[in-house]
């Protein structure tokens, strides 16, 4: 691994401006990436050893995915395996999730489509959104108490607002002659909804969903932050308050690494049902 | 067909905008009649009105003899834009109409293909709208608006957002599926060319309120083709419907 990171190095450290740029754009973006983490971890890993930065600050590459190695080797039933922290986690996130997209999604589309309801209320929606709802998970503590339903709550209370505001959104920018459309045709109320409306709304609706994804997980990790007896979360705060500062660490990567690949999964969830929007609009943001 | 008796359109209350003021005309079974006019005077509100997308405030309008309160079976409708939409397929938004109407769409598949092919869209059933150029869009729109076998056929500036070329290609198979189909055609423009070229009867309006200024016959033989456009019959035409829309020009400033 590292002699072929090396044999890289010299390359690019080479004078000859032309022929290394030339030689750089044969290489795939995706493997430039890649080395530039190697690099990275590289760099990281000597400064440590050469500058002997104690491993309370700064530990090393190779702690760290020690770390990330016995955490997922620990049996299941042990109280230090990520598997289980991270099965808790998921769970209260995933249930978040689906809970905040539903009551979102729903009350988006009800005050879009009832507007003068949707005109009251939106004040103080503004306000409530305006609003660190960070700040309120240790209220969450008091009413439900350490279990998983105040995590889960704070999560769905975290997407709620990205699904509310984008499913208004999508609602609203329903072209008025694919309306038209559908009423010449005949259309109900509820086939305008269904086979207008609602895919009409689908590239907004995604749009919030790649925000709704990160701040289900976001939800869930303060809601163990401020009480919890498992969970990611609560044994990432464990190892901190011990100033095992490789554990915290790799729990950082099992974290950014979950959250990366769902961020990939919603994507790929994008161009399946949305196929048609990037060529109307270019949406979708990555 | 479609009788239009002082019909009457203002939005708002009794002191809004008045859109169409006393308008009467009458569109007899297969006749192709084209509304020309300038932008405010009304005719796609008039063609909205048929449609049964929006109600009148005075008069009547009466479609086969029965009042028109509700969009019907009998009338397509091909707006400005294609409007087909982009999560389905060409087959899929042809047949959209049935599926709202009937809820069976795939007993009309056959006929939706005969359509596609008489509209020269064979083999594109299966592509998306993004697929496909701005003209095959819009005959696919054409396609959908008499998949439901109407009587009536409303078209609002159907052509409008298409280049030159493609226009008087598009006016000459508009003709073609008109004689073959013999439906009852209400076109709305603004190009005058256009609608002495298509229609039987030419209604120039005039705008602020919405008025019929006249209803000029068109005497010109069928099959028309490109070529009538070049002869003095069909400028005489242009001549007097242009004086007219001009005349109310000059009044207002």
């Amino acid at each position: 691994m590292s002699s072929i990171k090396g044999e890289h190095l010299d390359v690019e450290l080479e004078p000859q401006g032309s022929a290394v740029r030339r030689a750089l754009d044969l290489v795939p973006e995706r493997v430039t990436s890649f080395i530039l983490l190697v690099i990275f971890l590289a760099g990281w890993q000597a400064a440590v050893v050469v500058f002997g930065i104690s491993a309370l600050v700064l530990p090393s590459p190779m702690e760290v995915l020690d770390w990330l190695i016995r955490g997922f080797t620990e049996p299941l039933s042990s109280s230090a395996s990520f598997w289980y922290h991270l099965g808790v986690t998921a769970w209260e996130s995933l249930v978040g999730f689906i809970g905040g997209c539903a009551v979102g999604i729903l009350s988006g589309f009800a005050l879009a489509h009832w507007a003068k309801t949707g005109r009251i209320l939106y004040p103080y929606i503004q306000a409530f959104n305006a609003l660190p709802k960070i700040a309120i998970a240790p209220l969450m503590i008091v009413w439900l108490g350490y279990g998983l339903s105040p995590k889960i709550v704070m999560s769905a209370i975290l997407v709620f607002f990205p699904m509310l505001i984008s499913s208004m959104a999508g609602y609203h920018s329903v072209d008025p002659d694919r309306i038209d459309l559908a009423r010449v045709c005949g259309a109900s109320n509820r086939q305008l909804f269904w086979k207008i409306i609602l895919p009409s709304s689908m590239p907004f609706i995604f749009a919030g969903l790649h925000m709704a994804v990160v701040l289900a997980m976001l939800g869930a990790i303060v809601g163990e932050f401020v009480g919890a007896t498992s969970g990611l979360g609560m044994l990432l705060l464990q190892y901190n308050n011990n100033l095992q500062v490789g554990g915290v660490f790799a729990i950082l990567v099992v974290l950014g690494a979950v959250a990366f690949c769902l961020s990939i999964l919603m994507q790929y969830a994008e161009r399946y049902f949305c196929f048609w929007s990037r060529r109307e609009k270019n949406f979708g943001g990555v | 067909m479609i009788a239009v008796t002082n019909l009457t359109k203002r939005y708002g209350g009794p002191e809004g905008l008045l859109a169409l003021d006393d308008i009467s005309l009458s569109v007899n079974d297969g006749e192709f009649v084209s509304i020309v006019g300038p932008s405010g005077c009304g005719k796609s509100t008039l063609l909205k009105i048929v449609a049964g997308l929006l109600r009148h405030s005075k008069g009547s309008i009466a479609l086969g003899g029965s009042p028109i309160r509700e969009p019907s079976r009998d009338v397509g409708v091909v707006f400005q834009a294609p409007v087909l939409l982009p999560w389905r397929t060409i087959l899929e938004n042809v047949l959209f109409p049935l599926e709202i109407r009937t809820g069976q769409p795939q007993k009309y598949r056959d006929r939706a293909m005969d359509l596609l092919e008489m509209a020269g869209l064979r083999g594109f059933d299966g592509c998306y709208p993004h697929e496909l150029s701005g003209g095959m869009q819009q005959r696919a729109g054409i396609v959908r608006a008499l998949v439901q076998d109407p009587k009536v056929l409303l078209m609002d500036e159907p052509f409008g957002a298409l280049d030159a070329m493609t226009r008087e290609q598009m006016n000459m198979e508009l003709l073609r599926i008109w004689s073959k189909y013999k439906k009852t055609v209400v076109f709305v423009t603004h190009s005058i060319p256009e609608s002495v070229l298509l229609s039987d009867k030419v209604v120039v309006m005039t705008p602020r309120p919405g008025r019929i200024a006249e209803i000029i016959p068109i005497d010109l033989p069928r099959p028309r083709d490109l070529s009538v456009i070049n002869t003095e019959a069909f400028g005489a035409y242009a001549t007097r419907i242009r004086g007219l829309l001009n005349a109310k020009e000059d009044v207002t400033g």
